[in-house]
């Protein structure tokens, strides 16, 4: 009997190995585009896209999108993945789309100036 | 629920307690002495029988017959595991100890070997307790499938109906940008599947069609998304779900977020407060 309960050891160790890790591992649901917009002064706003996961999104195109259904601006994001534009008069919307059914929008209502405590360096002018 | 899988466990040990007592080789290591063949014989019967009793209940009774077979595998290994653990602890072994059937190869060796053996026993002792433990505290993390959940949204979008819900019941996730996520599961129900061309999920009424939303993933049965919640959520926003047909027709319907999500509306106010 002896012999085999020490042949059993590595395998033990590697069941073990195996429950702790399935049981630590979160369902994750990768490359979600995310989109942040914020007033750098009054008349001007700054949008930086991205994914999820931590990833810039340099050239994926964004469009600005009045209530009326007019696109007001249509750009690429740029190296920073960020796009400057002048504040639109009316009611907008900001799309980011990075493919069929995978895309962010953020509302005009959403969009204030930043907050001190998450400032960051592209939200500065 | 932790009836049945104690149930199961103790099943698959008397299985195998039963098959060992039916060998030659193993029945005097378990009881002490060699059983008459035909109770031998016996024994190795109900043994099996023991085990397919214990296979039965975890299919029947637990969620679906795959988990069922999945867990009593399992609970198969630890039953084994133990009795294997449990034998050479037998007062009856003890004496085998004793007399081994080598020699020791010097009294010197055979002494130094001693410690050795004892915390060998101590680690393969103390494995075994960990990853009981570990099992235990895995089942009884143990979710109710989202869709099966009390939250889960029975609602119907033209012709097509559907349960929807928030896969885990958390506060979203902050990800890249500060941004807050979150992930839903839809299943449309079996016959409109196969009529379901795209499904889209957004937080507030979609101003075009194109900008719906983040599609479902996966073109069958369970689809899962996640999505950007706005920074002004409230527990009024709305989620909006637009469904596209394979005919081209599009269907849409709403939930205040405070009936699809309360955990996070709530995250939302408590983020408002401490600004």
């Amino acid at each position: 009997m002896i012999p085999v309960r020490y042949a059993l050891r590595p395998v033990c160790a590697r069941a073990l190995a195996l429950v702790l890790l399935t049981g630590i591992a979160a369902p994750v649901l990768a490359h979600e585009p995310v989109l942040k917009c914020v007033l750098l002064d009054k008349d001007t706003v700054r949008c930086k896209g991205g994914y999820a996961e931590g990833e810039d999104a340099p050239g994926v195109n964004v469009e600005v999108i009045d209530y009326a259904g007019k696109t007001v601006l249509a750009r690429k994001l740029g190296r920073d993945s960020t796009l400057t534009f002048p504040r639109p008069d009316t009611g907008y919307y900001v799309l980011f789309d990075v493919g069929p059914g995978s895309q962010a929008i953020v509302e005009h209502d959403e969009i204030g100036p930043p907050k001190s405590r998450d400032m960051a360096r592209w939200m500065r002018n | 629920m932790s009836i049945t899988h104690l149930a199961i466990f103790v099943l698959s040990l008397l299985g195998f307690a039963g098959l060992a007592i039916g060998t030659e080789r193993y029945a005097p290591q378990l009881i002490g002495f060699k059983p008459a063949k035909r109770a031998r014989k016996a024994f190795w019967i109900l043994g099996w029988l023991l085990l397919a009793v214990a296979l039965m209940l975890a299919a029947l009774t637990l969620q679906t017959a795959a988990v069922g077979v999945t867990l009593w595998f399992g609970w198969l290994s630890l039953a084994g595991l133990a009795l294997v653990f449990l034998l050479p602890e037998l007062p009856w072994q003890k004496s085998a100890k004793a007399a081994p059937r080598r020699a020791p190869r010097s009294k010197a060796a055979a002494h130094d070997d001693k410690p050795a053996r004892k915390s060998r026993h101590w680690i393969g002792l103390s494995l075994l307790a960990v990853t009981v433990a570990v099992c235990m505290a895995a089942l009884l993390r143990v979710e109710t499938m989202p869709l099966h959940r009390d939250d889960a949204i029975e609602g119907k979008a033209g012709p097509w109906s559907f349960a929807l819900a928030e896969i885990d019941r958390d506060p979203p996730e902050v990800m890249h940008l500060g941004v807050p996520l979150k992930a839903y599961r839809i299943r449309f129900c079996e016959t409109c599947d196969l009529d379901i061309l795209r499904a889209y999920l957004k937080v507030n009424k979609p101003r075009a069609l194109r900008a719906s939303g983040v599609a479902f993933g996966g073109n069958r049965w369970d689809r899962d998304v996640e999505i950007q919640l706005p920074s002004n959520l409230t527990g009024d926003s709305e989620l909006w779900l637009t469904v596209v047909g394979k005919d081209g027709s599009v269907h849409r319907t709403s939930w205040p977020m405070s009936r699809v999500s309360p955990g996070s509306v709530a995250w939302f106010e408590q983020q408002e407060k401490t600004r």
